[in-house]
């Protein structure tokens, strides 16, 4: 995936709730503030809906939903984080709702350590590591992972089919 | 003797009686012989004396006739005569039978022999008659020798037997007369005697009613008079049995009665005397207590006074607070609508801010972007990122410092808005204030005429206490007027003496109290018109001030 060097990473940090997460840089497009979000019905609950992003349809998971937070209203803070997530199979550019963007990190490898293995509310291979920022810990999110299973895949049809329709 | 005077009275009547009866009895008994004796004089011997005269009488008619017959020469008269003669013949016949009816044996003999007599007479004088009728003058000559001769012996012999009878009569009268002197004599002497002896009884017993009545009579009359003296002390004991010794057992039980009575009395003398005295004093105290009662009276007077002119003060302040009521109210109204206009303002104000706000975030946004995008430049968008990573920064603090400028600005609309309710929650409250108070002006109104009202009925009641006073020192002088009756009627009792005990329980607490009186006369006491030393006048009344005899019973009594 990335060159093994032991130098800093550039990772996009934002909350769900009180937890902080870091997702790479390299997989992040852009960042949206909340438009109007189109349902998509028969869609997984996880699945927001498609917004428009300059003429082509965006899928946009709920990440709160999809991590098996409780769902909360959306305030002005919530953004949309545009990922280009590349598997093997293909690439697939998708919207996350998260509560609010922070700021661009710039983490050291050294810094990152292994995740818990026990304990976790959350299903830890989605987890590449951890690292204290401040006083709190920052969970960087195995991205493509946590974005490239088969229910983002089939999402993609169903946003897909819907383009179609639409 | 257990004999009443009635029963007493009885008896001695009934000897009385008795003695009359008998004395009666006696005098009637002789009345009756004497009766008797005269019945027999006058229808016995006296008629026997008139039938014998009588026929007498007619012996001697008809002798004479028969002469006349032998003279007489006419037939008719010679008729005549005989027929005269022969009516009084038998008219002779019939007195000598009535005479033989009332006879004795005696007597019967006479009449007997006088018969024979007349009878020979008779015979005589029928040869004449015949000779007579004749009417010749030898015959005539015959006839008179006859008559002087046979005829006059026999008219001669019978009336000499009726003579006899006349004479026998008369001494059987003589002796009548005799025996009822003898009667009369014997008769008086036994009613003198028995006079006699009426006379002794009526005078015993005379003698004995009149001596038991008496004495029970003096009995009766020491006690009755000494009752009537007032002395109940009296022994009423040993009277007789009869009708006084009832009177005087009912006059002891009236005087036992008397003594209960007299005593209750004289307790309840002592007891009003108390009461009475006790009540002056009270009536007095509570004379005092309505002066002052008036003086306090006058005081809550003043001090209505004083509330009415404190209520005017009221009145007039609530009048002008009303009216600084109503202008609050209106300044209040102004001040709400400056603050809805703070309002109002400071709303626009947050929405400027909150649009500053946007492009902030917006800023913050399109700095995170280029952050992005620097960093996958990698080390081409080192400076770019740090640019960037300033512009979000910046971008940031004017967000926060425009949502802080928001929240204050929140919070200031939200105070501005609550001041703004208050104000409009405070203008109706200032102007029911308002409202209160006028009414609370009315109200001190109404009670300035209460108040006068209130201070019309003080003065009423303050003559009505002055009244009580005047009246309760009526009362006082009315209860020493009555502790005063009160002594005179212990006084006026004290004519009676009861007995020892009794009377000198009455008398000391009749008398004490007095002479207490008059020991402590310089004391404080309003001593009712005491008449204290009066009572030793008073006759049945033993006062014993002088030595200590009454101390013990004194001291019962509280000295004051």
């Amino acid at each position: 995936m990335q060159p093994n060097t032991v130098t800093t990473q550039s990772y996009l940090t934002f909350r769900l709730g009180d937890e902080s997460f870091a997702a790479h840089v390299t997989y992040v497009l852009e960042i949206l503030e909340v438009t109007k979000i189109t349902r998509v019905p028969r869609s997984p609950e996880y699945m927001r809906g498609v917004v428009n992003l300059r003429g082509n349809v965006l899928p946009v998971i709920d990440t709160r939903m999809k991590f098996g937070f409780d769902r909360i209203e959306d305030t002005v803070n919530t953004c949309i984080i545009v990922l280009n997530i590349e598997s093997e199979k293909q690439k697939v550019t998708l919207g996350a709702l998260v509560d609010s963007v922070q700021e661009v990190l710039d983490i050291e490898s050294s810094r990152i350590q292994a995740p818990p293995t026990l304990g976790s509310k959350y299903r830890t291979e989605f987890i590449e590591g951890m690292v204290k920022e401040g006083d709190q810990f920052v969970m960087i999110l195995n991205t493509s992972l946590v974005f490239s299973t088969d229910e983002v895949l089939m999402l993609r049809e169903v946003t897909e089919t819907n383009a179609v329709d639409a | 003797m257990k004999l009443s005077i009635k029963t007493r009275l009885i008896l001695a009547f009934a000897v009385l009686i008795a003695l009359s009866s008998a004395i009666f009895f006696l005098g009637n008994t002789n009345a009756f012989s004497l009766n008797e004796q005269i019945n027999t004089i006058v229808d016995i011997n006296v008629k026997r004396i008139m039938l014998a005269s009588k026929t007498a009488e007619d012996i001697q008619f008809i002798t004479k006739r028969e002469k006349e017959l032998i003279f007489s020469k006419q037939l008719d008269e010679i008729q005549e005569y005989a027929a005269v003669i022969d009516s009084r013949n038998a008219e002779l016949q019939e007195r000598v039978e009535q005479l033989r009816s009332i006879s004795d044996e005696k007597g019967m003999e006479i009449i007997e022999s006088f018969n024979a007599k007349w009878t020979d007479y008779l015979k005589v004088y029928a040869k004449i008659k015949s000779l007579s009728l004749k009417n010749s003058d030898s015959t005539n000559e015959e006839a008179y020798a006859l008559s002087t001769s046979t005829g006059r012996e026999a008219a001669m012999g019978a009336v000499g037997i009726m003579n006899q009878i006349l004479k026998k009569n008369e001494k059987a009268l003589a002796e009548a007369r005799v025996s009822t002197d003898l009667l009369y004599d014997n008769a008086r002497t036994n009613m003198l005697i028995m006079l006699g002896f009426s006379l002794v009884v009526a005078a015993g017993v005379a003698w004995w009613i009149i001596q038991s009545i008496s004495k029970s009579i003096q009995q009766a009359k020491e006690v009755i008079k000494r009752v009537a003296e007032g002395d109940l002390t009296v022994e009423i004991s040993n009277y007789s049995h009869d009708e006084i010794g009832e009177l005087l057992d009912y006059l002891k039980t009236m005087v036992d009665k008397l003594k209960e009575v007299l005593t209750f009395i004289s307790t309840a003398s002592d007891h009003i005397y108390s009461a009475s005295t006790q009540m002056s004093a009270t009536s007095q105290q509570m004379s005092q207590g309505s002066q002052e009662q008036a003086a306090s009276a006058e005081q809550i007077s003043s001090s209505m006074e004083e509330m009415v002119s404190n209520i005017q003060q009221n009145t007039d302040n609530a009048k002008q607070t009303e009216k600084i009521g109503l202008k609050a109210a209106d300044d209040i109204q102004e001040g709400s609508r400056a603050v809805n206009q703070t309002v109002d303002s400071m709303k626009r104000i947050a929405e400027k801010i909150s649009i500053i706000g946007e492009i902030a975030r917006q800023t913050n946004l399109l700095a995170l972007n280029a952050a992005v995008e620097a960093a996958r430049a990698g080390d081409q968008g080192r400076g770019f990122a740090v640019v960037a990573a300033e512009v979000r920064k910046l971008a940031e603090r004017s967000q926060s410092a425009a949502s802080e400028i928001n929240e204050l600005s929140g919070s200031s609309v939200s105070i501005a808005d609550k001041s703004g309710r208050l104000l409009d929650q405070i203008v109706p409250n200032i102007q029911n204030t308002a409202r209160l108070v006028q009414e609370i002006s009315t109200a001190s109104l109404e009670q300035n005429t209460g108040a006068e009202q209130v201070n019309n009925a003080i003065q009423q009641f303050n003559q009505v206490i002055q009244q009580n006073a005047a009246a309760s020192e009526e009362m006082a002088s009315g209860a020493e007027e009555l502790a005063s009756q009160a002594d005179h009627l212990r006084e006026t009792i004290s004519f009676f003496r009861i007995d020892r005990n009794q009377s000198r329980a009455a008398q000391s607490s009749g008398s004490a109290r007095p002479v207490k009186r008059a020991r402590s006369s310089g004391t404080t006491v309003a001593a009712p018109v005491a008449p204290a030393p009066k009572a030793g006048k008073q006759r049945g009344v033993l006062l014993d001030m002088g030595n200590g005899h009454g101390d013990a019973l004194d001291n019962e009594y509280e000295r004051y």
